[in-house]
């Protein structure tokens, strides 16, 4: 790790003031960022950490029928307050990890770093999400680029994430066996006006939607509509010591399956 | 020796010391502090194989808090570390192997130079300092394309091929062959893996007054390490002391000196100021001694009932790009050994050892063990499967009966004991073998592959049963303050202490409190290590040795005191006897009330090795569509001889087979075209976590052995030799019901999906 000052502010004006600076970057719970620091793979001159900003905190259910998460509520966090109203959401924070990740990552920090094989982006884009920073709202449709890409700009941080409550949904996470990651997670949720279907661990571009699946869903939820699809094209898929793009490709169309049957 | 008498010895008692480490409060050689100790970081070759055309350090050694940076050309007066083992029958030179690298670095991990600063920040600023050029040369990871004329070679003045070993008869096996009704071959492929110990390896180096110099570290082996880093230094072994104390894990790749060993005390003698260096854990993938890779293809003759006649292989196995101590340990010490529990009446063995470029190999829990009881287990099942036998019946059929022992297998090892048979029945009735076709249709019902794996296992512990042994150390004293015992097996976590109180017991009659004094080289003068499940035999065997002197010098004691003659004196349970009396004076008595001081050591090897045997039992379900594997029972019937500690051999099974389904299921590490690691961490080398594990049944099968006084086989090794089969043959088993498969290890999701699915495997 290479030195660098800490600051905790205690409001967004704060931290955003704070992350003005260059090469100061925010810090949630470390999970990510920490690590990479410890390898020297990063060099902030400054850490603006967001986890005393009380405003960032807490699970909430609006009134138009979402779930608002504070930009640094933790995973352990949301596996408790999404139970009631949104049990696939807390059923995939549950899993994210061991105790400890659950208990320092934050969802702000999961959607910023957009991990190609992270778990929250399935759930952002698998439901429309809206991504509030202390700039502007950016939907779930705009906000994902590619690995480790975002619409976030220098200094701009996650402030809330506004899920809108599915009638149903369900995750399905296939574990990478070492890192326990998401080899390929599905998340699928159902609106009243339709469903929608977003992968996370198998392309190459990131989390995606599988248009497709989509539509079957949006007729007929049911696991047989997803049967009559074809595999989605592996070509484009991640390929590496953990499976083949092909094999990719046939998790997420048996994931989406099974998460239909789970959800429904 | 019999078990009667004992009292102590069969006991089930849970390890001393474990509170200590539950707490968080063990002394690793991380815990040990040093007033002013400097930090040495190793900066490491990024590339698989080239020339160093530029290694500059000046700006590194000028750099705020930098003592010193060492390169290659700053090892003078080092000597190359020395072979341990050459493969018998084999000659093979030694490379010039020196804890820096040289002209060339010949894998990625190579340390290249090392820093020696006021911190760790100070050493690794520094580090980017250096200018390190390397000029990128074609690397081979793989030992078959190593063996390939023209593979580009890790070292330019001699072939990869290091050596060719060929055992036994190849006439007499191509006769068998030809003669017999069903001969079986198959290409199998065992993976390369890490032994991962929990604790990273770590190395302190104090400098001592008059000129010695002291190396704190985690070893399973002090005596060793002193020797070798002595021999490397240039220096007497007397001028070196090594300690450890808590290890957090060693499995073999933890016996013997590395070249951070080297460089700590090197540095701590140039500089005269205490030296540490600790691995971080891509370090310990980089760089800790690696295992079990090889890939052979087996030949299996049978006669028309199933009766084995003839066992060949035929393989290659990386050694890596150094010859390490023990690089070509692994690969071919226990070639006689493929013949397991069978009577196979001709073996006929080809090994050839290969230089790639990665980190060298030693043995690894098991130390050839798996592999080849892995290659016959293997084989055995798809002779039952081509022949539409049950492999329990076919193991039945060729097993080696118990009233034939002693018997003596093609390749010279002699087999003193063992009821292979009984042992199989006891997993067959506990794994419910009878029921396995109503469970699978259960599955089948719920779209699962059920599949079921047996494996017979059979490991030569210690010295193996051929050759000679090597010694272990043991010194007893008895006074009124107590019994100490001091030897040279350095415990890495297997609770010796415990055992050893354990035995005392018995072998003295002693109730009183036992000092066990292992790990220091200083407090223990002699000894050798621990390895190859050779514990309880060896030490054990030297401890009843010296025990046998101090009761000798206790009886003319006793007699003294006693007032009879010495040959009136009996001594049984701790109390010396007069004959046709009832006086008696106990051990512990001549030493409190009469002030005795009791002392005996020996340095002794037994006459033979022992081998450690027993039955596995696996049952998975595969999903078909993910290819995600489980493992839904296991069960084990293991004979390691006499039982000391039921609770502690259960324990080293559990952790074997724990290891061993780690390798069939998840382990390996790979290497990408360029010599780079892939799964150089964590997040990509896959180790079985607790809720992958079923439970894990351990039924005790002792046949106690005559080769040591304890009747002891070992219990270390056991349970990773029949895991790799016992697992790989449940899952193959489970795809054949689909009619796919066989598969080489790791049985990844991915792999098994590529299996049912007949696609290249990733
Ligand atoms: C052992 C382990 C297992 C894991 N398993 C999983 C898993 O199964 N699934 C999964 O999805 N994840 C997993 N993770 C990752 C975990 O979820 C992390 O918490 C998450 O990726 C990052 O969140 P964080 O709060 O720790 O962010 P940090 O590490 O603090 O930061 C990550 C990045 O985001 C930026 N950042 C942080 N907060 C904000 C914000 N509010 N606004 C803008 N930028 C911000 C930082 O500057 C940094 O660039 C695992 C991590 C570990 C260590």
């Amino acid at each position: 790790m290479y030195n660098f000052d800490l600051v905790r502010p205690t409001s967004i004006d704060e931290a955003v003031a704070a992350l003005g600076e260059e090469e100061a970057q925010p810090l949630g719970g470390g999970q990510t960022l920490i690590p990479t620091l410890k390898q020297r793979l990063a060099m902030p001159s400054k850490l603006v950490s967001l986890t005393a900003i009380a405003e960032m905190k807490g699970v909430c259910k609006t009134d138009d029928n979402a779930l608002a998460i504070g930009g640094g509520t933790n995973h352990a966090t949301v596996a408790q307050e999404a139970a009631a109203d949104f049990p696939g959401l807390a059923h995939l924070a549950a899993n994210i990890g061991d105790p400890a990740v659950r208990s320092r990552g934050t969802i702000g920090g999961s959607l910023a770093n957009n991990d190609p094989s992270a778990c929250y982006p399935a759930a952002a884009l698998g439901t429309g999400a809206t991504i509030k920073t202390n700039k502007r709202e950016i939907a779930a449709d705009d906000y994902f680029q590619g690995m480790f890409a975002t619409a976030l700009e220098e200094g701009e941080i996650i402030t809330e994430v506004r899920l809108p409550i599915p009638e149903a949904s369900n995750y399905q996470k296939f574990e990478q066996p070492a890192s326990r990651f998401a080899l390929v997670g599905v998340f699928v949720a159902k609106y009243a006006d339709g469903v929608r279907v977003a992968v996370t661990g198998a392309s190459n571009d990131g989390v995606f939607r599988w248009s497709e699946a989509e539509a079957a869903l949006s007729s007929d939820f049911s696991a047989g509509a997803v049967d009559g699809l074809s595999t989605p094209d592996g070509s484009g898929m991640i390929s590496d010591l953990h499976g083949s793009g092909d094999y990719r490709a046939h998790l997420v169309k048996v994931l989406t399956k099974r998460a239909v049957a789970a959800a429904s | 020796m019999q078990a009667a008498g004992w009292t102590r010895i069969g006991k089930a008692q849970t390890r001393d010391g474990d509170d200590l480490l539950l707490r968080g409060e063990g002394r690793f050689a991380g815990d040990a502090r040093a007033e002013g100790a400097l930090w040495l970081h190793v900066l490491r070759s990024d590339h698989a194989a080239g020339e160093i055309r530029a290694l500059d350090v000046a700006a590194a050694r000028e750099a705020p808090g930098v003592h010193a940076v060492y390169t290659g050309a700053d090892q003078d007066g080092l000597q190359p570390f020395a072979l341990r083992y050459v493969p018998a029958g084999c000659e093979v030179a030694p490379t010039p192997f020196l804890p820096l690298a040289t002209d060339r670095v010949r894998f990625a991990g190579e340390p290249v130079a090392a820093i020696v600063a006021e911190s760790r920040d100070a050493a690794l600023d520094a580090a980017e300092l250096i200018l390190l050029d390397i000029a990128d040369a074609p690397a081979v990871t793989d030992a078959r394309a190593a063996a390939v004329d023209g593979a580009p070679r890790v070292w330019a003045d001699r072939p990869n091929l290091v050596f060719t070993q060929e055992l036994g008869d190849r006439a007499a096996f191509e006769e068998a062959c030809a003669s017999a009704d069903h001969v079986l071959t198959a290409r199998l492929e065992i993976s390369r893996v890490a032994a991962v110990a929990l604790e990273p390896r770590n190395a302190l180096a104090t400098p001592l007054d008059g000129g010695r110099l002291h190396l704190r570290t985690g070893t399973q082996a002090p005596h060793r390490v002193k020797g070798e880093v002595a021999h490397v230094l240039g220096l007497d072994p007397g001028r070196i002391v090594v300690e450890a104390e808590h290890t957090g894990g060693s499995f073999g790749m933890r016996n013997g000196a590395y070249p951070e060993d080297v460089l700590v005390l090197m540095a701590a003698a140039r500089l005269g100021r205490p030296v540490r260096w600790q691995a971080t854990r891509s370090d310990s993938f980089l760089s800790d001694t690696q295992s079990r890779e090889m890939s052979v293809d087996a030949t299996l003759a049978l006669d028309a009932d199933g009766r084995f006649l003839a066992l060949g292989v035929d393989g290659y196995a990386p050694v890596g790009a150094q010859l390490g101590q023990m690089a070509m340990h692994p690969m071919s010490s226990n070639m006689p050994g493929i013949v397991g529990v069978y009577r196979t009446p001709v073996l006929h063995t080809v090994m050839r050892g290969v230089f790639v470029n990665t980190m060298h190999m030693a043995p690894y829990r098991g130390a050839g063990r798996p592999e080849a009881i892995y290659i016959m287990e293997r084989m055995v099942d798809l002779a039952a499967a081509a022949l539409g036998l049950d492999p329990a019946e076919l193991r039945r059929r060729n097993m080696i009966p118990a009233a034939a022992m002693p018997y003596a297998t093609p390749l010279g090892y002699v087999y003193d004991s063992g009821d292979f048979e009984a042992a199989l029945d006891t997993v067959l009735t506990a794994g419910d073998w009878a029921g396995f076709a109503d469970r699978r249709a259960d599955s089948q019902a719920r779209g699962m592959l059920r599949g079921i794996g047996l494996a017979a296992a059979i490991e030569p512990a210690g010295g193996g049963p051929k050759g000679a042994q090597l010694p272990e150390f043991a010194r007893i004293e008895l006074d009124a303050s107590g019994a100490r015992l001091a030897t040279g097996s350095g415990d890495a976590g297997q609770g010796h202490g415990t055992v050893f109180r354990q035995v005392l017991h018995d072998l003295l009659g002693w109730d009183g409190d036992v000092t066990v004094v292992a790990g220091d080289t200083d407090a223990v003068p002699k000894g050798v290590g621990t390895f190859g499940s050779r514990t309880m035999g060896a030490a054990g065997h030297a401890m009843a040795t010296a025990a046998r002197e101090i009761i000798a010098k206790a009886t003319a004691q006793a007699a003294r005191h006693l007032d009879v003659p010495e040959g009136e004196i009996a001594f049984a349970d701790g109390s010396f006897k007069a004959r046709g009396t009832n006086r008696v004076v106990t051990l512990h008595e001549l030493c409190t009330a009469q002030g005795a001081r009791f002392e005996a050591e020996a340095f002794v090897a037994t006459d033979a090795g022992t081998l450690p045997n027993g039955a596995h039992l696996a049952e998975v379900e595969v999903d078909p569509e993910t290819g995600a594997v489980q493992v839904l029972s296991y069960c084990v019937a293991d004979d390691v001889g006499t039982v000391i500690n039921p609770l502690l051999v259960e324990g080293q099974v559990h952790g074997g087979v724990a290891q061993g389904l780690g390798q069939a299921l998840y382990e390996t590490l790979t290497y990408d075209e360029t010599g780079a690691l892939l799964s150089g961490s964590f997040m990509d080398y896959a180790l079985p976590r607790a809720d992958d594990l079923p439970f894990i049944a351990v039924h005790h099968s002792p046949t106690p052995t005559r080769a040591n006084a304890l009747g002891a086989k070992g219990a270390g090794e056991s349970g990773t030799v029949g895991a790799l089969p016992a697992v790989m043959n449940a899952v193959c088993n489970a795809l054949a019901s689909a009619g796919a498969g066989p598969m080489d290890m790791p049985a990844t999701p991915a792999r098994v999906w590529a299996a049912l699915n007949r696609k290249e495997t990733p």
